[in-house]
């Protein structure tokens, strides 16, 4: 459920390492009890500012607000610390303990842990609470990040990419569990540079690029203002089918070739149109599927870039 | 202020305080269990003081030093006696200390660490040169535990049989009265044991600190602790709490582990070993948190401190003593082990508390200027 009060107010936020600047003047607010997602490619300044966010480093410039105090102040930093949960990108923990003793050990640095079986039973960890950290495959060592995010029951919850590096079913369960905390009324701060991220979970997302913030809104918003309906996408069993196939196709819509996929807008051109054609000039296809745009189509539009480099 | 609003301050105080001993003794408590379960570390911390016990108490009951100090105390001051001391400064090992007629030769003895002292009576040279008398006596006071000591009544023996040709062809003119200035219970375990609880601690703090650090900069659990209300004074006093603890346990197992198989004497151990085992801990924590620092690839931790314990071990005299070795002497005092070590003797050995006094202050002082400038160079954030 979303209030209209903000939990955390970021204005002009700028950060430089020597004549490298990092964080180029980001103002943002995020709003109590929703999933909030910072979406960028690496190296664009997510993992900076969340680290600005938790008391890991210091602001180079402007102003920010955690729950109405000032993360500037050394005692009211000390505050923030006991009442938000954060889950760094390479999260690790005491490879000897078991699950069980980890969650207690970090939960008793707080005063208000909540209780062990509970945290284990939200998690779904009671079968793994005996079992030693190191024994643990990465899908589980997530969830106890995670469960270690919120053993303090804080009000705000960081994750620094939180589904990096699992399988797409670590991540739903991970979203599933993300989503299960939100719904208690928990805020969420989400960095990640995969786009599908915020679409499944985030209330609402700011894209950032080369320390920049480029929009913010809905997922949903954003899709709608930048992306430009369904994408046609057709695949070839061979090299030689491919430009055949774009051969024909260029003349009759503007199309776009990423590795062995073109890719054409719906606007332009229906499905059963570029089947015509395709079928009249007999070219082979090996599949040829409609997806619906994402948040990547709206960084590709917004930055001429992809999220993901490689 | 009302006196509500200073109830209130000191309610939050306590609160305050009591939350810190929450986070130290949750840390501590990790720590426990962390260490029992790894094997290494058990072995390292534990056995491996108890095997050097063993291996080197066995070992090294006899050792060879190069320059021997004797205090000398003349009584006599005729020339016969001077001719006596003449003797003995010929010896090139030997190093003579004149101790003066109105002073105690114990007292010198304990106040600078002396080993042996031979005490020279009045009117010694009537008796000797007297043709009723056979012979005379001097007095050696030997500390009977130091090795030096032995050495020392051996050229001291040497020397006075010469004499006694030079001045008397074969017949035997001056006895030596050797006189025990320690315990006559002691043996060279007891010795030994002051330098292998220094060892012990060394090893556990140093070590230890250092190989907790790097480990947990490299899983980067520093940088979690500093999201937390954990602050870097709570964790800095659970590290040092834990490793007093170590510290305190391998000394224990040591200590009775001697008494097994040594027959250590119970009367050397007494109540003050303990605060010197936990300034030990704090001087050794301390150094292991300023090296840390410098210490940029955790895999070369533990070379890097062998690298700086091992000199120690050797400068402090925790094997053999270093006291007749000049060079070695002035370098030993650059080893924090020496503080350590000359305090555990002095207050096992000669009882000599003021010695141990003065050298606890020296170690913790070390200790806590490590610390402070340690703690203020961890930067959890930057780690």
């Amino acid at each position: 459920m979303l209030s209209q009060e903000n939990v955390i107010e970021i204005s002009n936020l700028k950060k430089t390492y020597g004549s490298d600047e990092i964080i180029a003047g980001l103002t943002f607010t995020v709003k109590k009890g929703e999933i909030f997602s910072l979406l960028g490619p690496d190296g664009s300044g997510k993992t900076s500012t969340i680290e600005i966010l938790v008391g890991l480093s210091k602001p180079s410039e402007g102003e920010i607000s955690i729950l109405g105090f000032n993360i500037k102040s050394t005692i009211e930093m000390r505050e923030i610390k006991k009442i938000i949960g954060f889950l760094p990108q390479e999260f690790r923990t005491h490879d000897n303990l078991s699950v069980k003793e980890n969650i207690q050990f970090w939960g008793k640095m707080y005063d208000n842990m909540i209780e062990t079986s509970e945290i284990l039973s939200i998690l779904n960890l009671e079968e793994k609470a005996n079992t030693r950290y190191k024994y643990l495959t990465p899908g589980f060592k997530k969830r106890v990040g995670l469960a270690i995010a919120f053993v303090n029951n804080p009000e705000i919850v960081f994750l620094d990419e939180p589904t990096a590096g699992l399988d797409q079913f670590s991540k739903r369960e991970v979203w599933d569990i993300i989503k299960k905390f939100n719904k208690e009324g928990k805020t969420i701060f989400i960095t990640t540079n995969d786009a599908i991220e915020p679409q499944a979970i985030a209330d609402r997302v700011a894209i950032i690029h080369k320390g920049l913030m480029k929009d913010i809104g809905t997922p949903i918003e954003l899709i709608d203002r930048f992306s430009s309906g369904n994408k046609i996408i057709i695949k070839s069993p061979t090299e030689q089918a491919r430009l055949d196939a774009i051969g024909i196709l260029q003349s009759a819509c503007p199309l776009e070739v990423l590795y062995d996929e073109i890719i054409i807008s719906s606007e332009e051109i229906t499905l059963l149109e570029i089947l015509e054609k395709l079928d009249k000039a007999k070219v082979r296809y090996s599949d040829i599927i409609t997806q619906k745009p994402t948040l990547n189509d709206v960084f590709i539009t917004l930055t001429g870039e992809t999220l993901n480099k490689k | 202020m009302s006196k509500r609003n200073i109830g209130k301050k000191i309610g939050n105080f306590f609160l305050h305080l009591a939350h810190s001993f929450r986070r130290i003794g949750n840390h501590i408590r990790a720590s426990v269990k962390l260490f029992y379960r790894s094997r290494l570390t058990v072995f390292l911390f534990i056995f491996y003081p108890i095997i050097l016990l063993l291996l080197f108490g066995s070992i090294f009951a006899k050792q060879d030093l190069l320059l021997f100090d004797l205090g000398v105390q003349d009584n006599d001051e005729t020339s016969v006696s001077n001719d006596l001391l003449l003797k003995l400064k010929s010896i090139d090992v030997l190093r003579t200390i004149n101790i003066t007629t109105d002073e105690d030769p114990k007292t010198v003895m304990q106040r600078d660490d002396l080993h042996a002292c031979l005490v020279i009576p009045a009117n010694w040279s009537v008796d000797a040169i007297n043709p009723l008398y056979s012979s005379s006596n001097v007095t050696l006071i030997i500390n009977s535990i130091s090795q030096s000591a032995l050495r020392v009544s051996h050229l001291v023996s040497n020397a006075l049989r010469e004499f006694n040709i030079e001045q008397n062809g074969t017949q035997p003119l001056v006895n030596i009265e050797t006189e025990n200035f320690i315990s006559e219970n002691l043996n060279y375990i007891d010795f030994f044991l002051p330098g292998i609880i220094g060892v012990i601690i060394m090893n556990t703090s140093l070590l230890g600190t250092i190989n907790r650090q790097t480990h947990f900069k490299q899983a980067k659990l520093l940088r979690k602790f500093a999201t937390t209300p954990l602050t870097r004074w709570e964790y800095v006093s659970a590290e040092i709490i834990w490793q007093f603890i170590i510290a305190f346990v391998a000394t224990t197992l040591t200590v009775f582990t001697a008494w097994i198989v040594f027959s250590f004497s119970w009367s050397s151990f007494h109540a003050l070993i303990l605060p010197i085992v936990f300034v030990g801990s704090i001087l050794f924590s301390g150094l292991g948190l300023l090296i840390s620092q410098i210490i940029r690839n955790p895999n070369n931790s533990l070379i890097i401190g062998f690298l700086i314990t091992i000199p120690m071990l050797f400068l402090s005299g925790v094997f053999f003593d270093v006291s007749g070795i000049r060079a070695l002497t002035v370098l030993s005092k650059f080893s924090p082990l020496t503080f350590l070590v000359d305090a555990l003797r002095s207050s096992m050995i000669t009882h000599n508390f003021g010695n141990a006094g003065i050298n606890i202050g020296i170690a913790c002082a070390i200790g806590l200027a490590s610390i402070i400038v340690g703690v203020f160079l961890t930067k959890w954030e930057k780690n």
